[in-house]
């Protein structure tokens, strides 16, 4: 029996078409994964079935819950469906809390609101439901507040309230995307078990193939507010009809082409040797506050040519040790040398000089380029590194020949960084990090942001920089899938050790730190169900 | 490298103007044409005494009345309003000039400096600023420019702060971050990336700190410690107000009325600025 049922749903923004025609399904106790890149309309389908889309929208068709007509329902019905018939969360667990109310107040909110309980009664469906989500009454009472939770934990919480009234229907908005591989599966698997025990239908919407891979019984796929192609989850394995799908699949493990390897006997790049940071430890009013050791005795070493991935969960200091590596902080202990030269020790114009060889990619967002400057200005700001700084037209000559280098034409100089896609953005960024001619390169997470095809692009880039101009990269990721096909050598991290290194292959094939073969058995493994897709088609 | 998408602009978002904003600019607007205009005419000599027209009522021949040596009070009031925009203006300028190089400072250097700025800005705060100004004024004697001075200091704490906090968070933007592994010095990252980002902030907080002067101005003219007689002022024009409220209102409800204006439209001009600015407020709207 369906839960959900939408017909030739379309929806408008003014004159924009935002979906065209979707019609989905969801039946009791399935799960239904919804996939596409950014703007393709997943999270405007979802936010259709609850009635929360935009004032100025216009919309067709029908949508079906449980058999009644939600679609175009005035707010008053809404509300009562909202809750009680679906539950919805949603991708950050931190603003979707009130951070000023106990989660077991905030379980019992929904509660109350559809059930004419009491305080009391309502506090004890939240107990429950607290339960049913994995946090038990003894560590985590009811007058918790969110702050005092990890983001696991807030997620489970959101779940909770998302669950408390047993909805027919639930509504997962790339809900483990902001988490932990770790964390990420241990919340998939009690969505998972929550399906199972209440039969509820269960959308997950996510950028992520892999995890609907491992998670739901049917995909769909959609592209341009369009549904592309709807079919049950092992054919992302045996093979995905509409090109679309298969690209989306291709882009996803998308391996570049590399022809220069790592120049083993070479002098190294990048050093590090032994390299502490440690934050508080500064006198308090009653002796010293402890400190903490974010970074603890780590060393490293970079070939030219060679590109390392560092890898790690949210915590585990590998920021922080990029931070000391870029010499933005320093460290209370050890070196770190480029080209052999020490980059903590230094100053003023042997900083400036050393600087040079080493630049950055961040991870792209609004703050990775002052939105008052013009992309010429941007990418020219690294010309204060030179001794001799090159004249206002040679400059905007150079700028323009590392657009032209990293894929954009020259006309993107006069804009600014808003105009531009994050694929561009980042491509902007890499020419920023390039005008200076580098030898390493460190990438905080500089993919991790984009949409698949986006970012197949600009792995792809960095590859041909690197064949190239002989760059080397450290990659510093939460993401395993990230640095599979791209990196020559891996590093796990863990609360502040390097807790493993060796060949990235060798390393994927037989981990042999506990701590990364749990790693590795919580990432959604879209490569292993690749090679078999291949297998069987060859 | 020929895979490169097309670069596409989004249509520029229509700015809608926020309605505060228009009323407030058109009332300061009004204010500054009325001071603008008493610099060269005013309907009657600001000084000239007239004991025969004294405390006349509003009438056509003038329009706000006479106080109690028959001068024309609309005269005065416009005359007044150029005492108290200068010395609100000059005022918020001493306070965005020392104030925000204080707070940029903070910020960027952080420690111990940062705890030495912020704690005299604690000292300077925890004044209450009118006894703040009777104390300068007291040692360094009455007037405009000490009173300047006075609302001046007064307005170096709110910048400081302002500037402050908005740079802490700036400071841990990526592109900041960029800027240093270019090898830029924190003054230059202060001046390039910091300022510019926050200058919104910075105007929007101007707005507000002008309506305050104004306030402060004739609180500190209503003791005698503003502008000094013969000079017109709206403060002294409240005070010698008081004794003849019972039959001559207008005189007290004039300058009062010139106030409330003048500081409503600031206050207005500030709020529909920061709307403007901010993104999420206008997004709301």
């Amino acid at each position: 029996m369906t839960v959900l049922d939408i017909r030739d749903l379309s929806l408008s923004i003014g004159s924009t078409p935002i979906l065209k025609n979707v019609s989905l399904s969801v039946a009791h106790s399935e799960i239904l994964g919804l996939v596409g890149e950014s703007g393709s309309g997943k999270s405007m389908t979802s936010l259709a079935v609850l009635g929360l889309t935009p004032p100025r929208a216009t919309m067709t068709g029908e949508i079906r819950l449980n058999g009644q007509l939600v679609s175009n329902a005035p707010d008053a019905v809404m509300q009562q469906v909202r809750g009680r018939d679906v539950g919805i969360i949603f991708q950050e667990p931190m603003t979707a809390l009130n951070p000023v109310m106990t989660i077991g107040d905030q379980v019992a909110e929904t509660v109350r609101l559809h059930k004419k309980s009491s305080r009391k009664e309502a506090l004890a469906v939240a107990r429950a439901v607290l339960d049913r989500v994995g946090l038990p009454a003894e560590r985590f009472p009811l007058t918790r507040y969110p702050h005092e939770l990890s983001g696991g934990q807030r997620q489970r919480v959101a779940i909770a309230i998302a669950i408390a009234l047993t909805p027919k229907l639930l509504i997962a908005d790339e809900a483990t995307t902001a988490l932990d591989v770790t964390t990420q599966a241990q919340v998939l698997d009690l969505l998972k078990r929550l399906v199972r025990e209440d039969g509820m239908g269960l959308i997950l919407i996510t950028h992520d193939l892999a995890v609907v891979a491992e998670t739901a019984d049917r995909v769909a796929v959609m592209k341009d507010g369009e549904l592309v192609e709807e079919a049950p989850v092992d054919h992302i394995r045996t093979g995905m009809a509409h090109p679309y799908s298969r690209r989306l699949l291709a882009n996803a493990t998308h391996a570049p082409t590399r022809r220069s390897r790592p120049q083993a006997d070479a002098a190294p790049v990048l050093q590090v040797e032994g390299l502490v940071r440690e934050y508080g430890g500064a006198p308090a009013l009653f002796g010293r506050s402890k400190a903490f050791r974010a970074v603890d005795q780590v060393s490293l070493s970079i070939q030219p040519g060679e590109s390392v991935g560092l890898v790690g969960e949210s915590g585990c200091g590998k920021s922080t040790l990029l931070r000391a590596i870029l010499a933005l902080e320093t460290p209370q202990a050890g070196r770190v040398r480029v080209k052999g030269r020490d980059i903590t020790a230094a100053r003023g114009a042997a900083l400036k000089s050393i600087r040079r060889d080493i630049q950055v990619v961040f991870q792209d967002h609004y703050g990775s380029f002052d939105p008052r400057w013009k992309v010429s200005d941007l990418v020219a700001e690294n010309f204060h590194l030179l001794d001799a700084k090159p004249s206002p037209a040679e400059a905007r000559r150079r700028v323009d020949e590392m657009l032209e280098r990293v894929g954009l034409n020259s006309a993107a100089a006069d804009r600014y960084p808003h105009e531009f896609s994050g694929g561009q953005r980042q491509r902007i960024a890499i020419a920023r990090a390039l005008i200076t001619e580098p030898s390493v390169i460190c990438l905080d997470e500089a993919v991790s942001a984009l949409d698949v095809s986006v970012r197949a692009q600009v792995l792809d880039l960095l590859a041909d920089l690197s064949d190239r101009l002989g760059l080397s990269y450290l990659f510093v990721t939460h993401d395993l899938s990230v640095v599979r096909t791209v990196t020559d050598r891996l590093l796990v991290m863990q609360a502040g050790k390097i807790v493993e290194q060796g060949e990235t292959a060798a390393v994927f094939a037989a981990p042999s730190h506990p701590y990364t073969q749990k790693l590795l058995a919580a990432t959604p493994d879209l490569v292993r169900n690749h090679a078999l897709e291949k297998e069987i088609a060859g | 490298m020929t895979d490169a998408p097309a670069i596409t602009a989004p249509a520029k978002p229509r700015v809608r103007w926020p309605l505060s904003l228009i009323v407030g600019a058109t009332l300061t607007a009004v204010v500054l044409a009325t001071a603008l205009l008493a610099l060269v005419w005013t309907p009657y000599d600001v000084e000239a005494v007239d004991i025969a027209a004294k405390l006349t009522a509003p009438s056509a021949a003038h329009w706000m009345g006479t106080d109690h040596f028959g001068r024309d009070v609309l005269s005065m009031i416009m005359a007044g309003a150029q005492n108290s925009l200068v010395v609100a203006f000059v005022a918020v300028g001493i306070g965005v000039a020392i104030g925000t190089p204080l707070g940029l400072t903070a910020a960027a250097r952080g420690g111990w400096i940062d705890e030495l700025v912020m704690r005299g800005n604690d000292l300077v705060f925890a004044f209450p600023a009118l006894l703040l100004a009777v104390m300068i004024t007291a040692v360094m004697g009455p007037g405009a420019i000490n009173a300047v001075i006075a609302i001046g200091v007064f307005n170096i704490p709110v910048f400081t702060r302002v500037a402050r906090g908005a740079a802490q968070g700036l400071w841990t933007r990526e592109y900041v971050l960029a800027a240093r592994t270019a090898g830029k010095s924190k003054a230059l990252i202060s001046l390039q990336h910091i300022l510019p980002n926050l200058m919104s902030l910075l105007v929007v907080q101007a707005a507000i700190q002008f309506a305050v002067g104004i306030v402060a101005e004739a609180g500190l003219s209503y003791v005698g410690l503003g502008a000094q007689p013969p000079a017109p002022s709206w403060g002294r024009m409240l005070a010698e107000a008081q004794t003849m409220i019972g039959f001559a209102p207008w005189l007290a409800i004039m300058p009062g009325l010139a106030i409330f204006v003048t500081v409503l439209g600031l206050s207005l001009t500030g709020d529909g600025l920061r709307d403007l600015f901010d993104p999420r407020v206008r997004r709301e709207r």
